[in-house]
């Protein structure tokens, strides 16, 4: 599914979304949509706008242009209480305790006081921290905080969980936990959109993903179709004296090898069967194997141009919001082109 | 759910089982009854104890024969300890000034009071007045002293009259105080000793006012930041309408404060009415006679408290809606302060004169209204039509802060640690 297809009626849609501060563009004309019942990764480097997004969907932040749409219809109070939100810049509250900060959470949301009391019970026995109910916040681990502070964001069992960077905090154990509890989300038909650092993970867990940088869009979609689609191919080959392979004249570009075997990159267009009849017509050839890139590689190269000149638009955002007044680089590259988009509008 | 219901369920629960607001509580309980006992202990601690003091009466020739000093001083020293027993005891001297003095020294007696014949002659004592001498071991307290030379006058000048002739019940009919009946003709009943109790009634109402908004607004202004210095505020605006949240702070928070300002009241008028207080308190030199307060200005009082408490309270949580981190709550709440002082002085004024064209109009106006409102009813006499307005203005004035309180928060969600500038916040109104 393509964000053309933005007339849909199920799912969460972004239509245009453009949101700058102080002229500098966090999000720019960013068109998405995120269909019902899967996980949804939502990537990007740092600052890519990925936060002011989700604030977007929100309401937290309004949009400069653009609308967002759940099931086809813009997002309401109403349609918000749907919604389970784990925001970026944690907090609940300190002096509170653990149970009856659920429960409230819940019911917020709109959930009936015995349903609301029950699904915390439950959600807090699954993450094994149900003998802490009674205390308060401020008296957990760090690690025990984050866990109740993503259950605030599950417990009223929301239709759309927008999830900034779930798992950063939590140990493996617990972010196994986490996982299985969002495919659960999933399999009863919610949906999950959520960001995140770890793509090994995301290959994982995702049957969609959407990249996003500098606030647009790069990539997105069905996370097979995205490896498949993409041009680069990865051979690997592993020869039985060990040892790397002769290459001249081959389509080959050499890459990081593995920990056995050696790794190259097809050139587009080349024929791997030629590649491999080549090889081995110069030494015995062990393993041969074509591989699509990763979702790290894939990341990398849609990003590409972050590396260096990065986040502006985010960067000079966050530098806004936390009020440390970090200057930025004078006419960086970022800052000229967003200039100049605002003012083609 | 109301999800308004749900917020001032939770702020009220919240802060309710604080330990803070417990010790809080507790303290301000322990601080009056120590108030409501502190005479009788001070005077345990620091007086408790008769006075034994010796007559010895020099201007009557013969022993046995009385210059009526003693009885006189027996009649008005009556006041007693909290132990019930008399306060003085005064006797006849058993002996002369040598045998006397011995007695103090030797502690059989507190002091003996010589009352003798000048010797030399003073101006004062031409007429053949005596003179007074107290002779103690230990020196006396300035109220001792003061109670005995007043008693002592009293007695001379009973006696003198008695000398010329008028003595007994006429006598004393001369000592009665006077009392000044007013009247407040408009009014059109006779307040007569009313009057000076509703002033002194008035005055202690207003400063209660006037302290409950200091010690609260700044209860629900810190309450306000807690939203963003937790920075929970995240996941509440994307479920809650701003002003919503505001409505439920400043309704959950006020509750909470009522409620303990209601223990407080209720257990200091609880040991008052314990002691049979209720029906005069003297308070410096207020004299309160609780039980027979108009009812109706106790309904006027709870009505314009509450929409005056609220209108502060609003004010404050727009004050808390600026800044987003605990210790910048000063730079608030300071210049809010500051305007409740001079809400003060205004109602202290307007109680010279409540029906003053500058009363009228600070009563009917935002903020100033429930307080100088209340000062007009209680000594003046508002229109019915005036009290209508100050309530319609009271709770516009609550609602406006509100929402102001609730524009500005919404604007400054998401600058976490900083003030807002005067440019967001203008902003926050477009």
């Amino acid at each position: 599914m393509t964000p053309a297809e933005s007339g849909a009626t199920t799912g969460l849609t972004l239509d245009g979304v453009s949101k700058a501060f102080e002229g500098v563009k966090a999000v720019s004309e960013l068109s998405l949509t995120v269909p019902e019942g899967l996980i949804f990764g939502f990537l990007g480097p740092n600052g890519a706008g990925k936060t002011t997004t989700m604030r977007v969907i929100l309401d937290i932040l309004r949009p400069d242009t653009g609308t967002v749409r759940w099931r086809g219809r813009p997002v309401d109070d109403q349609t918000r209480r749907r919604f389970g939100y784990l925001p970026e810049e944690r907090g609940l509250y300190p002096k509170m305790k653990v149970l009856d900060q659920l429960v409230f959470f819940a019911r917020l949301y709109g959930m009936p006081r015995d349903e609301a009391a029950a699904a915390a019970e439950r959600w807090l026995e699954r993450f094994g921290i149900a003998d802490r109910k009674d205390s308060r916040l401020d008296e957990l681990s760090r690690g025990n905080q984050q866990k109740v502070q993503v259950l605030a964001a599950l417990v009223h069992d929301p239709d759309l969980a927008l999830l900034d960077e779930p798992f950063s905090g939590l140990d493996p154990l617990n972010s196994e936990l986490l996982e299985a509890a969002l495919r659960d989300l999933r399999d009863r038909g919610k949906t999950v959109l959520y960001s995140s650092h770890r793509l090994e993970q995301v290959e994982g867990l995702c049957e969609e993903v959407a990249i996003i940088a500098r606030g647009q869009l790069r990539l997105s979609g069905n996370l097979e179709a995205i490896r498949d689609a993409a041009a680069r191919r990865i051979v690997h080959v592993r020869t039985a004296s060990r040892t790397p392979p002769d290459i001249g004249g081959l389509p080959l570009d050499p890459e990081e090898p593995g920990r056995d075997y050696a790794r190259f990159s097809l050139r587009v267009g080349a024929d791997p069967q030629l590649v491999l009849q080549v090889l081995a017509s110069r030494e015995t050839v062990e393993y041969f194997a074509i591989e699509r890139p990763s979702l790290q590689e894939i990341f990398i190269e849609a990003t590409a141009d972050e590396a260096g000149a990065a986040d502006e638009a985010g960067a000079a955002h966050k530098a806004g919001a936390d009020g440390m007044g970090n200057t930025r680089e004078p006419g960086a590259a970022g800052g000229v082109e967003s200039a100049d988009r605002t003012g083609a509008e | 759910m109301n999800v308004v219901r749900l917020i001032v369920e939770r702020e009220y629960r919240t802060r309710v089982r604080s330990k803070g607001w417990i010790i809080a509580t507790v303290f301000g309980l322990i601080a009056i009854v120590g108030l409501n006992f502190a005479p009788t202990i001070a005077e345990t601690v620091f007086g408790g104890r008769q006075v034994r003091i010796a007559v010895l009466d020099e201007t009557v020739a013969q022993a046995g024969a009385t210059s009526g000093y003693l009885e006189r001083l027996q009649a008005d020293l009556v006041e007693t300890l909290a132990s019930g027993e008399p306060r003085y005891a005064l006797e006849r001297a058993s002996a002369d000034r040598a045998g006397m003095l011995a007695q103090v020294t030797a502690g059989t007696v507190d002091g003996f009071l010589l009352i003798y014949e000048a010797d030399g002659l003073l101006i004062t004592e031409i007429d053949g007045r005596p003179k007074f001498k107290l002779t103690t071991l230990e020196a006396l307290g300035l109220a001792e002293r003061s109670r005995l030379t007043s008693a002592l006058s009293g007695a001379r000048t009973f006696l003198d009259l008695e000398k010329r002739g008028i003595g007994g019940p006429e006598a004393l009919e001369l000592f009665r105080p006077v009392v000044l009946d007013t009247e407040v003709v408009d009014i059109g009943r006779v307040e007569g000793e009313q009057a000076g109790e509703s002033w002194g009634l008035t005055y202690v109402l207003v400063l209660l006012f006037y302290m409950t908004l200091i010690i609260y607004g700044q209860y629900v202004a810190m309450g306000v930041i807690e939203e963003k210095s937790t920075r929970v505020v995240e996941i509440i605006v994307s479920t809650v309408r701003p002003f919503q949240l505001m409505i439920g702070k400043v309704l959950g928070l006020g509750l909470a404060a009522l409620t303990q300002y209601g223990v407080w009241v209720a257990a200091g008028f609880g040991l008052l009415a314990a002691r049979g207080a209720l029906s005069g308190l003297q308070v410096g030199p207020v004299s309160l006679k609780f039980a027979a307060i108009d009812p109706w200005l106790l309904v006027a009082f709870f009505g314009l408290f509450t929409l005056g408490f609220f209108s502060f309270a609003g004010l404050f949580a727009a004050g808390g809606s600026l800044v987003s981190r605990t210790e910048d709550a000063g730079q608030i709440t300071g210049p809010i302060t500051m305007a409740l002082v001079v809400v003060l002085f205004m109602a202290i004024y307007s109680m010279d004169n409540p029906e003053s064209a500058g009363a009228v109009l600070l009563s009917m106006a935002p903020l100033t209204s429930p307080m100088i409102m209340f000062v007009r009813i209680a000594l003046g006499d508002p229109p019915a039509w005036q009290i209508v307005v100050t309530c319609v203005v009271s709770l516009t004035t609550i609602l406006a802060l509100v929402w102001v309180a609730a524009k500005v928060f919404r604007a400054g969600i998401l600058m976490y640690g900083r003030r807002m500038s005067v440019r967001a916040v203008i902003r926050a109104f477009r």
